[in-house]
């Protein structure tokens, strides 16, 4: 009787599979870690804009105004100034007076006391900015101060030491008393604590009534945004705990 | 003669092996795409800086060729009132002629054509990198300082606005108020003159 040979089945090997896998991942991950910086980069020069109310020490809401290659454009494109407009009258002087930011000014002073102008300033876009920026101090300071002739001469100690108490609002020379802002009760008695004469103090009390009817200050603010970045979209969320209080003065 | 018996080869089972390896694999190829999103994701982030005034004192760095020098402006700024101190009551030709005598000038800036404070290269200053690091110079420097008494102001040029970022992000970690100015990359800065006062009292919140 003839033997029957008994066959031995192996099971196939797979080390030539898992070798060419495991090559293939480490090829795909190599690929993905030399490609990710440049693609990544480029995703995050796309800047999503997070507004977060109340998140910071002031509740007040910017106006964004993009300053990039000689034009300033808010963000929802509803403003849009160019330097060429801004810089139109026929003097430097008349200029500061004249133009659409100027009007955008003193229309936001007028009507939107809680918003700010924020500059988000590029690198090609400085000189637009310098000049948008230098009309809205200008106007703060001409519009918004009020000044008295306090007679008391103070020393120059005291002076710095007032300027250092309220940074930004008082000046003091040849016994003129300057403010610029709407004086508050606290300030008033801030200012009056330097001058001992009673006619310096009704001077004081007169700036503040001055004061109360002076334009409003608008406020501004400064960012900058390297050359790479773009702004793609403005996502606006309330704080949970959000901080009350910031009036414009 | 006795005949051997034939044993059959016994192979490994893989698949439980090949199984772990590739999800280790695949669950570390999600970890570093994560890793990379999120840590160039930090630098989208955008602020809303409203402008208010500090009655600290300022300490100034400025961010110049995108890395952070310490230009000594404070020190500069002393010498040149003293100069001017030295010269009051004789007019402004005789403080201006004694300004261009005395040769103010630090490592990174030189007084020039009466009022003009030009740039000078000096030694080079730290990348954003470096800042980052704990032993960076910025960071030393401005741990000697006290938050209650000082702010940080940088004059920011223009091909400086990424190195600026990270610097900012350093003071603010570490308690300081800061304010910042942008300006051209080759400008000169002016002492005195303008509306607004000093500059360097301006912060932002």
């Amino acid at each position: 009787m003839r033997r029957v040979r008994q066959r031995v089945f192996a099971p196939p090997s797979l080390f030539p599979f898992l070798s060419v896998l495991v090559c293939l991942i480490g090829t795909l991950i190599f690929l993905a870690v030399a490609v990710a910086p440049t693609s990544l980069e480029k995703a995050a020069a796309g800047i999503e804009l997070e507004i977060i109310q109340g998140a910071h020490t002031h509740n007040k809401e910017p106006i964004i105004l993009e300053c990039s290659a000689g034009q300033a454009r808010s963000l929802d494109g509803v403003y849009s100034f160019a330097e060429s407009a801004e810089g139109a009258g026929s003097s430097f002087l008349s200029s500061l007076y004249s133009g659409p930011f100027t009007r955008f000014v003193e229309n936001l002073s007028r009507y939107d006391q809680q918003k700010y102008v924020l500059f988000l300033v590029k690198p090609d876009g400085l000189s637009v900015f310098e000049t948008l920026r230098g009309k809205l101090m200008q106007r703060n300071r001409e519009k918004c101060v009020s000044s008295v002739f306090v007679i008391e001469e103070l020393a120059a100690e005291s002076v710095k030491q007032m300027q250092k108490e309220l940074p930004g609002r008082v000046e003091y020379s040849d016994r003129t008393l300057s403010f610029y802002r709407r004086m508050s009760a606290d300030e008033r008695e801030t200012l009056r604590k330097y001058f001992s004469t009673s006619y310096a103090h009704s001077a004081i009390d007169r700036l503040f009534e001055q004061s109360q009817s002076t334009p409003l200050w608008v406020d501004y603010g400064v960012e900058l945004i390297p050359k790479n970045y773009e702004i793609k979209s403005v996502r606006q969320r309330e704080a949970p705990e959000a901080k009350k209080g910031e009036t414009n003065k | 003669m006795r005949k051997k018996r034939r044993v059959a080869p016994s192979f490994i089972g893989l698949d439980s092996f090949m199984d772990i390896v590739t999800n280790v694999i695949g669950a570390l190829f999600f970890v570093v795409v994560y890793a990379a999103l999120s840590s160039l994701g930090a630098k989208g982030k955008l602020t809303l800086p409203l402008l208010s005034e500090s009655a600290t004192e300022p300490v100034t760095f400025e961010c110049r060729k995108n890395t952070v020098i310490y230009p000594d402006l404070e020190n500069f700024m002393k010498k040149l009132q003293e100069v001017i101190d030295r010269h009051k009551g004789q007019g402004s030709d005789a403080i201006m002629e004694a300004l261009e005598k005395a040769q103010i000038k630090s490592d990174y800036y030189q007084l020039r054509n009466k009022l003009r404070v030009e740039q000078t290269a000096g030694p080079p200053g730290e990348t954003g990198r470096e800042l980052s690091a704990g032993s960076s110079n910025f960071r030393r420097r401005l741990a000697k300082l006290d938050p209650s008494k000082h702010h940080v102001f940088f004059i920011v040029r223009a091909d400086s606005f990424e190195v600026f970022r990270t610097a900012r992000s350093v003071a603010v970690e570490m308690g300081f108020k800061v304010g910042w100015e942008p300006f051209e990359t080759n400008s000169h800065l002016s002492v005195g003159g303008g509306s607004g006062g000093d500059m360097r009292d301006r912060i932002f919140r």
